[in-house]
């Protein structure tokens, strides 16, 4: 209803009309009597119209014409509520597998509809909880999918926040801030040769402020491992002959963990092969192989895969991502992709430009510590793989990117690792690694705030029932009595003689 | 040919056919009525004279021998008197309330049918009358008659003498009881709504003046219903009063019009007049009764 319609303003415009008319319309009823000597000692009230207050015709009028102009307005009333609905779209994959995540995001759910308002909810990838080796979706697809269908409000439920999060879609963090991921295993076999063992490489998000020891147990032998305070470690078990050709089961030990599914691999092992361009000069080469060594252990043979490293170009090679297989039941084999696409890991660079370089022994100190391998583009180096004074391979952070920032992911080397495996058909496909999306655990908090549901247009307006004709009914009601009152009053005012 | 019967306006709101036939009856019912009244009394037609015959009766001791009618005592052996009216000039002096006051409730009809059988009855009774009003304190007499025939010009100034202004009976009275003649039957027709001393009526006393205060007394004014309230207006003096009559207020108000009438009535009998109160709902047959029967 709008009472700025010309109609219903005429109308109420009419009323100060109507009052000042009837007020200077209206009379006393006025009997003539022969005369007033008998009621001369009776009260009396001076008669002065002025100063009467409304009378019934009066108000019947005004009635009248306030519910005409009101009818004018054209109001109606909401026959039952609004519906606000949100969409709901909660982070699911891998990070679902997160302790209490599930738990987080039905109590966001349950507060948005506690908040009054209808909630569609999406998990994506849709299956609940999802498969705990799938990875983290990635924003586009949340958004997208939080875009989709008709809401009011769209909601992202994850445990991260993007950095440049639009404005159409909110956030809703449900990182555990205190959580703590125990470890994350990475495994290779190193050998067959003089002595078979299982290289294990242990990280954990985030680094412990002190060194943590834990237990590895493969196929139920246990062995202790100290990860640092770098929120790194590695052990080698010693295995029998013949580890090629069957399969090791990997756990972490026992204790809090708040996501467990990075704490089991499945080896099925296969050599990892790379090929060093015979361009590089004898030095180099055997530099490069030392860092692989360093990095990945005896598992590495060179010149027995596709991977190629050498100066001047990029390997050109297929990149390919090595799925994970849940409890190693399958595996998957690397979706192959041109190095020379866009890659994550080196969105920054060109791989056209890049130089892989070993830096032997003194040649690149960084930090105080030998770069062992490390990216130079654009005359600028990047370690990869440090060592440090005391003996220990340090991996660099990603010097491009990573969510929180990679200086502080300890990930960082295993991600570099399995990179590095996955630059071919070779290495172990089933690395017991996690895509390190998956595996760092995401702490963001963002409550859901109810002021974006009230706030919010409602997705369904309420149904509304006009009010005209009801308004017209009873203003035509009303004029029948203003009418009707006069010629009451004429009979009763005043007895017939 | 325009007769002069036809010229004289009725209002024959005021005095419709039924009222005009009654009008007619009124001679027999004053000599039905009056039957048996002491000589002297009431005059009835007749030719003039010292004595008017009126019949024969049985002779009694003590009678006068004079009036023995002979003949009959000589035709049929019986001894009879012979009886005779004394010839009086009877002059009915009928004066009504022209003022405003008249008018409302029916007021007008009442009084105007109250002197019209006022004036019937002086003329049915052989008499004359003499019809008069006033207002303003002034007096006016509008006509004299002495015929039952004229009656239709009683009625017609009746009809055209409209009630208006204040009567101010204070300053009217005294006038008109100078003009009322010594002996005459005085009757005057009024609401009696004045703030007038009823003391004024004295001046009639050693007149040898009869006759009758008709008092016009309308419900609405002498004992008014409770009601709503309204603005009450004096049609004589324009005066406006708003009041709501409520259970008490109407019995205070019947009590004063009460003691206002018994004042008038007290007055009237004081100096020989009849106080004969009538209102808009009295039917004439009725006024007409007590005006034959009460009013001397």
């Amino acid at each position: 209803m709008s009472l700025a319609a010309p109609w219903a303003l005429l109308g109420l415009l009419a009323l100060p009309v109507i009052w000042w008319i009837q007020r200077h319309r209206r009379k006393a009823a006025v009997v003539e009597l022969p005369t007033l000597m008998f009621l001369l000692e009776e009260d009396e009230r001076v008669h002065q119209p002025r100063k009467r207050g409304l009378d019934l015709e009066t108000v019947l009028a005004l009635t009248a014409a306030a519910l005409l102009a009101l009818a004018a307005a054209g109001p109606a009333i909401e026959r039952g509520a609004p519906i606000t609905r949100v969409r709901v779209v909660v982070a699911g994959g891998g990070p679902a597998h997160a302790a209490g995540y599930v738990d987080r995001a039905r109590g966001v759910i349950d507060a948005i509809r506690g908040a009054g308002a209808e909630v569609d909810v999406v998990w994506l990838p849709a299956q609940e909880p999802a498969t705990r080796f799938d990875a983290r979706p990635d924003v586009d697809a949340l958004l997208g999918a939080a875009r989709a269908g008709a809401a009011s409000v769209r909601v992202i439920v994850a445990d991260r926040l993007p950095d440049d999060a639009p404005g159409d879609v909110r956030w809703v963090g449900i990182g555990d801030t205190g959580a703590v991921n125990l470890g994350i295993v990475g495994a290779r076999i190193v050998g067959p040769g003089d002595a078979p063992a299982l290289f294990l490489t242990l990280a954990r998000d985030p680094a412990p402020a002190a060194p943590l020891s834990t237990t590895l147990s493969v196929d139920g032998q246990s062995t202790p491992v100290e990860i640092d305070t770098q929120g790194y470690g590695v052990a080698r078990v010693p295995l029998p002959e013949g580890v090629g050709q069957r399969r090791w089961t990997v756990r972490l030990g026992s204790g809090p963990d708040a996501l467990a599914a990075d704490d089991e691999v499945v080896l099925e092992l296969v050599p990892l092969g790379v090929t060093l361009d015979p361009a590089l000069s004898p030095g180099v080469r055997a530099a490069l192989e030392r860092a692989l060594d360093a990095v990945v252990g005896r598992e590495a043979r060179v010149d027995d895969a596709a991977l190629r490293i050498g100066p001047g170009r990029a390997p050109d090679v297929e990149l390919g991502v090595g799925s994970l297989a849940a409890d190693g039941a399958a595996t998957t084999a690397p979706r192959g992709t041109p190095l020379r696409q866009p890659d994550p890991l080196v969105a920054d660079l060109d791989p056209a430009g890049v130089t892989w370089i070993y830096a032997a022994g003194d040649e690149v100190v960084e930090d105080g510590e030998r770069v062992l391998l490390g990216i130079r583009a654009d005359d600028r180096t990047w370690p990869i793989v440090t060592r440090r004074a005391d003996g220990r391979v340090r991996f660099a952070p990603d010097p491009s990117r990573g969510d929180p920032p990679p200086a502080a992911a300890p990930l960082w080397p295993l991600f570099i690792e399995n990179w590095i495996t996955s630059r071919g058909r070779f290495g172990v496909t089933p690395r017991g690694l996690l895509d390190p999306d998956v595996s760092r655990l995401g702490r963001a908090d963002a409550p859901f705030d109810p002021d974006w549901v009230s706030a919010a247009a409602p997705t369904v307006p309420a149904p509304r029932v006009p009010l005209r004709t009801p308004l017209l009914a009873i203003a035509l009601l009303v004029l029948g009595v203003l009418w009707a009152v006069p010629l009451v009053r004429r009979r009763v005012a005043v007895p017939a003689p | 040919m325009t007769t002069r019967r036809e010229q004289l306006e009725i209002d024959e709101a005021l005095f419709p056919l039924s009222f005009l036939r009654l009008l007619s009856l009124v001679p027999a019912a004053v000599r039905r009525m009056h039957a048996g009244v002491a000589d002297g009394r009431r005059a009835m037609r007749g030719e003039g004279g010292r004595y008017l015959f009126r019949g024969h009766r049985e002779y009694r001791p003590g009678d006068d021998l004079r009036r023995v009618d002979w003949n009959v005592e000589a035709r049929h052996d019986r001894l009879v008197v012979r009886q005779f009216d004394a010839e009086k000039d009877v002059l009915t002096e009928v004066w009504f309330d022209a003022s405003a006051s008249m008018a409302p409730f029916g007021g007008r009809r009442a009084m105007v049918q109250a002197a019209a059988l006022a004036c019937a009855t002086g003329l049915g009774e052989g008499g004359r009358i003499r019809l008069g009003c006033f207002h303003q304190g002034e007096v006016q007499g509008l006509l004299q008659a002495s015929e039952p025939g004229q009656m239709r010009q009683v009625l017609h100034w009746l009809s055209v003498h409209a009630p208006s202004g204040r009567a101010d009976l204070a300053s009217a009275l005294p006038r008109l009881v100078r003009r009322v003649p010594r002996g005459a039957r005085f009757v005057l027709v009024s609401d009696l709504l004045s703030r007038a001393d009823p003391g004024v009526l004295h001046t009639l006393a050693g007149r040898n003046v009869r006759g009758a205060i008709l008092h016009l007394r309308v419900p609405q004014v002498t004992a008014p219903a409770p009601q709503r309230a309204y603005l009450a207006r004096d049609v004589e003096t324009g005066e406006e009063r708003r009041i709501r009559v409520d259970a008490a207020c109407a019995a205070r108000i019947a009590a004063r019009a009460k003691a206002h009438a018994d004042l008038w009535a007290h007055h009237a009998h004081l100096v020989g007049l009849v106080y004969l109160p009538f209102g808009p709902a009295m039917t004439a047959e009725a006024l007409l009764r007590r005006i034959i029967l009460e009013v001397p």
